[in-house]
Formats: structure tokens, C-alpha cells, sequence
């Protein structure tokens, strides 16, 4: 029994490792839409001077990847509810779900509306969508103030949006508080005006970031989610 | 031998006459120097009458000890007349000379005091520029119109919501902040809050716990709050952005401002570590006795 068993244990590890990672694949796959923290399409020193490294680090990887952690843990809990059909607590982790949840959403396209001046950062819309924001601002100037005027009013934390109303087929600027996900309409935009995504760099003056924060949004990103939305 | 007499009594009355007309030139110097006096106090006691004689002269948030001039709207709530003008005897020449309803109250410690737990920059920021701005959005509101008079409690209880209570909400979260921390603070608590904690929650520890998954679980910004009720048992809450107990008719022991603004500079993230760390080593509780007193 002393001899046989190790030897019995060491020739079957390999199978059992395999097993195991078999079966934690498998779990995975169960969680198949399980969140994973986006990789970013630049450094983050990309965006100085208008957002410092020092921030799109916390930010990336800090915050949202927080954010993709808790709401991973939150789905399991809520699967586990659910095959208990334990509806009460699948209740209580809606909170969860929806704070970490929409702080994924909203910072993954938050990443993608984002690029250094290199790339095409700041370089102003065209075609359709820069008609359509003329046509509704009368100019791109006039939206960037109304924008910033309603954004930087958001009570506490939140983020500004531009979306695409598919009802109306018109653009709209909609302010959302923490991290409510933009569901009225089709995101094509948006600012984080949670002190995190400022403060190191412009401390209090979140009017002075949202001056600057068009610096470096991606317009053609902005105007592939218009295309699509139509 | 007469003559002698003579020059020694003119002399001396010379003297005294020299004396006396010296000291009716220093009376008179003396006289001009009181009456100068009397006239500037006079000119200075006109000025602040005028000033402030429209309205009621409050000072900072009130201990049990000080009557609240009849500002008394809901049971416990006597924290009226917040930030208003400066008591009398703290009449500056800014107070005097300025048309502003509102100000800024002075911290209760120097901002080096709170170090390592609360850096000054912390403070420079989070009193010096928010803090402030509250202040001046209230006074951007108010001035000139007939709120202009009102406490900063009046005007949370009768805004609710908008503009005006979120500046005047913030003013006073922030006032009771300050004084929730303390360069001596940290430790356990004594008295009579130690033994409504034992009695409420359990133990010290038990409500440290949930104080501490109070705040390190809010999401987003607000305030977490130990409150007492009509009843005087203590509970905790958090609150949203810049709501206040108050609103609620609680009585606020002790706040923590949970905005990220309240600890970015010093625990970038982590608020746990800020409410670990900064929190519990700050924590005034002489303060939080007086507020369970009131």
C-alpha cells in the first residue's frame, strides 16, 4: 500500500491534471460570456498630455479590471442562484450585476472612443456623421459645448453620452449616473466623468478635462458605431 | 535767603507750571488719542450694525451647549445656522466688508495635522477647492434673492433636490466631515457613544465591520453615515452624491466622505485602505459624543 499507491497516484497525475483542467474549461465555457478585461489599442502613454499614463493605468488597470472581476464573480453567483432557482438572491445581485456590469460596457467602448493624436485622435467627424451633428447643433463646436455644459453638470458620478436614437433615426446627448449602462439608445460616445478618470491630472476642474478630452476621441470610431447603428 | 525762597518756589512753580502745561499737552495728546479711539470704534460698531443687522448672526454647527435662534425644524436636528456670517466675536474684516450669505467655516486643525493618514494635499484639494465651491455655488444662488437669509439646514429641508440643495447639502456634509477627523483621533471610542455602539451593534467590532462594508461597498459617490434616531438608537446608512441624514429627521454622530476626491490623492483606488488606514485613525470621537449628547 505505501509503494503501490504513490506509484498508482504518480502515473495517473498527468490524467487527473488533465481532468481537472478539462473540467475547469468546461466551467468556463458554461460561464462562456464571462467578462474579460479588453486589452487597450495603444500605450498608456498614448494620450498625454490629455490623459496622463499615470491615470490610464489605474484606469485600465484598476478600475475596470475591477469592475470585470466583481461582475465575473457576480454571474456565478447569479447562475448559481438560478439552478436553485433561488430567486430572492438572484434579485440581490442585480445591484452587482448592473454596477460592475455597466462599468464593463461602458469602459470597453470608453477605451475604443479613445486614440492618440497619432492615430487619428481628435481629427474632427466627417461625412454623415459630422452632417448629422450639424444638422442637430448646427455646428461641431456647438455639440462639443452643449456636451460638456450637460456632462460636467452630472451630480456626482456618471458619464456624458452621445447615442443614436433609432426611433427618431436622430443623434441625442444623454447623461447617465455611476455606471448605468446607455440602454435608450445606441452608445456611440461616451465621456467617464468619475472623478478616477480625471482627478490625478485636472484635480477638481472637470469642466478643464471635458475642454480637453476631445483631444484625443477616435471620431472615426464614433462614426463606424453611427454606421452601424443606422 | 527770601529771594532764594522766592526763585525756589517760582522755580518750582515754574516747574509745575512746566509740568502742568506738559501734562495738558500730554492730556490733551491723551484726550485726542481717546477721543480718536472712541470715534473708530464708534465708526467700526456703525458699519457692522449696518452689515448684519438684516440678519440673524449664526455661527458654526452648534453644540447642545448654544441655542439655534429658532432654527429647529425636525427633532435632533439643531445644526442650524451652519457656516452662516461668523458669530459676533469672530466678525473679520472679510465678514464685515463682504456681501456674501455664506462661508467657508475654518477647519478645525491645521492641514498638516492629519499627516500620514490625510495629506495636506488631500486637504488643500478637498477643502480649499471643493468644499469651497459649494459654498460659493450657494452664494452664486442665493445672493440678492430672499434665500439669501435662510441656514444652510433651511435651505436643505426646503430644497429636497436640485442646484441649490446639492451645494447647500455639500456645504454641511462636509462641515460635520471635518470635524469627524481629528490629528488625536483613531482608537477606540469612550463614553457615551462607546457603550450606545456596544449596546446597538454588539461590540466595537461588529459596527467597525459594518461601517466598513457600508462604506467600502458603496458604489459609486456619497457618504456613509452613523446616525442616531428619535429614539436614540444609532444605526448606519450611506447616502447618495449629497444626500444627508438630516432630510430624514436622523441626528449625524459621524460621517465618511466616500467621493473618490476624499482619498484619490493620498489611496489612489483603494478605499478600503483609505477607510483602514485614514479613516479609523482619524476618527473624532469627542465629537461624535457631542453629537450623540445633543
Amino acid at each position: 500500500l505505501g509503494f503501490g499507491f504513490p506509484l498508482f497516484l504518480t502515473i495517473l497525475h498527468p490524467s487527473i491534471n488533465m481532468l481537472s483542467r478539462f473540467a475547469r474549461t468546461q466551467a468556463r465555457r458554461a460561464f462562456s460570456t464571462a467578462a474579460s478585461l479588453p486589452d487597450l489599442k495603444y500605450d498608456y502613454t498614448a494620450l498625454e498630455p490629455v490623459v496622463s499614463a499615470k491615470i490610464m493605468e489605474l484606469h485600465h488597470s484598476k478600475h475596470h479590471a475591477t469592475y470585470v472581476n466583481n461582475l465575473n464573480a457576480a454571474l456565478e453567483s447569479y447562475a448559481a442562484a438560478e439552478a436553485k432557482n433561488d430567486v430572492a438572491k438572484m434579485i440581490a445581485l442585480q445591484g452587482a450585476i448592473k454596477f460592475n456590469g455597466g462599468g464593463h460596457v461602458n469602459h470597453t467602448i470608453f477605451w475604443e472612443n479613445l486614440a492618440p493624436t497619432s492615430a487619428g485622435g481628435g481629427e474632427g467627424p466627417s461625412g454623415d456623421l459630422a452632417a448629422a451633428i450639424e444638422a442637430k447643433w448646427g455646428s461641431v463646436e456647438n455639440f462639443i459645448k452643449v456636451f460638456n455644459a450637460k456632462t460636467a453638470a452630472i451630480q456626482g458620478s456618471g458619464w456624458g453620452w452621445l447615442g443614436y436614437n433609432a426611433e427618431s433615426g436622430s443623434l441625442d446627448i444623454a447623461t447617465m449616473s455611476n455606471q448605468d449602462p446607455l440602454t435608450s439608445m445606441t452608445p456611440l460616445l461616451g465621456i467617464d466623468v468619475w472623478e478616477h478618470a480625471y482627478y490625478l491630472d485636472y484635480m477638481n476642474a472637470r469642466p478643464k478635462y471635458l475642454e480637453n478630452i476631445w483631444k484625443v476621441v477616435n471620431w472615426s470610431d464614433v462614426a463606424a458605431r453611427y454606421d452601424a447603428a443606422k | 535767603g527770601a529771594s532764594k525762597e522766592k526763585y525756589a518756589t517760582e522755580s518750582s512753580a515754574m516747574t509745575s507750571t512746566y509740568v502742568s502745561f506738559n501734562a495738558t499737552r500730554r492730556s490733551n495728546a491723551r484726550f485726542a488719542f481717546v477721543a480718536a479711539c472712541a470715534l473708530t470704534a464708534a465708526i467700526v460698531a456703525g458699519v457692522l450694525l449696518v452689515t448684519t443687522e438684516a440678519s440673524p448672526m449664526q455661527s458654526g454647527i452648534r453644540t447642545s451647549a448654544r441655542p439655534t435662534m429658532g432654527i429647529r425644524h425636525m427633532p435632533g436636528a439643531n445644526f442650524g445656522g451652519l457656516s452662516r456670517r461668523q458669530g459676533c466675536k469672530n466678525a473679520n474684516l472679510r465678514s464685515i466688508f463682504s456681501s456674501a450669505a455664506f462661508e467657508l467655516p475654518p477647519l478645525p486643525w491645521d492641514k498638516e495635522a492629519l499627516k500620514p493618514h490625510m495629506s495636506p494635499e488631500t486637504i488643500d484639494f478637498h477643502y480649499g477647492k471643493h468644499h469651497a465651491a459649494y459654498v460659493n455655488k450657494i452664494n452664486d444662488i442665493v445672493t440678492g434673492t430672499d434665500k439669501e437669509s435662510k441656514s444652510l439646514t433651511e435651505l436643505i429641508l426646503e430644497e429636497k433636490s436640485g442646484g441649490l440643495f446639492n451645494s447647500a447639502a455639500q456645504a454641511y456634509n462636509h462641515e460635520f466631515f471635518w470635524k469627524c477627523l481629528s490629528p488625536s483621533g483613531g482608537g477606540q471610542p469612550s463614553g457615551a457613544i462607546a457603550e450606545a455602539i456596544t449596546k446597538d451593534f454588539g461590540s466595537f467590532e461588529e459596527f467597525k465591520k459594518a461601517y466598513d462594508a457600508a462604506a467600502v461597498g458603496h458604489f459609486g459617490s456619497g457618504w456613509v453615515w452613523l446616525v442616531k434616531d428619535g429614539s436614540g438608537k444609532l444605526s448606519i446608512m450611506d447616502t447618495h452624491d449629497a444626500e444627508t441624514p438630516i432630510t430624514k429627521g436622523l441626528t449625524p454622530i459621524l460621517t465618511t466622505d466616500v467621493w473618490e476626491h476624499a482619498y484619490y490623492i493620498d489611496y489612489r483606488n483603494a478605499r478600503p485602505k483609505y477607510i483602514s488606514d485614514g479613516w479609523w485613525n482619524l476618527v473624532n470621537w469627542d465629537f461624535a459624543n457631542e453629537n450623540y449628547a445633543a
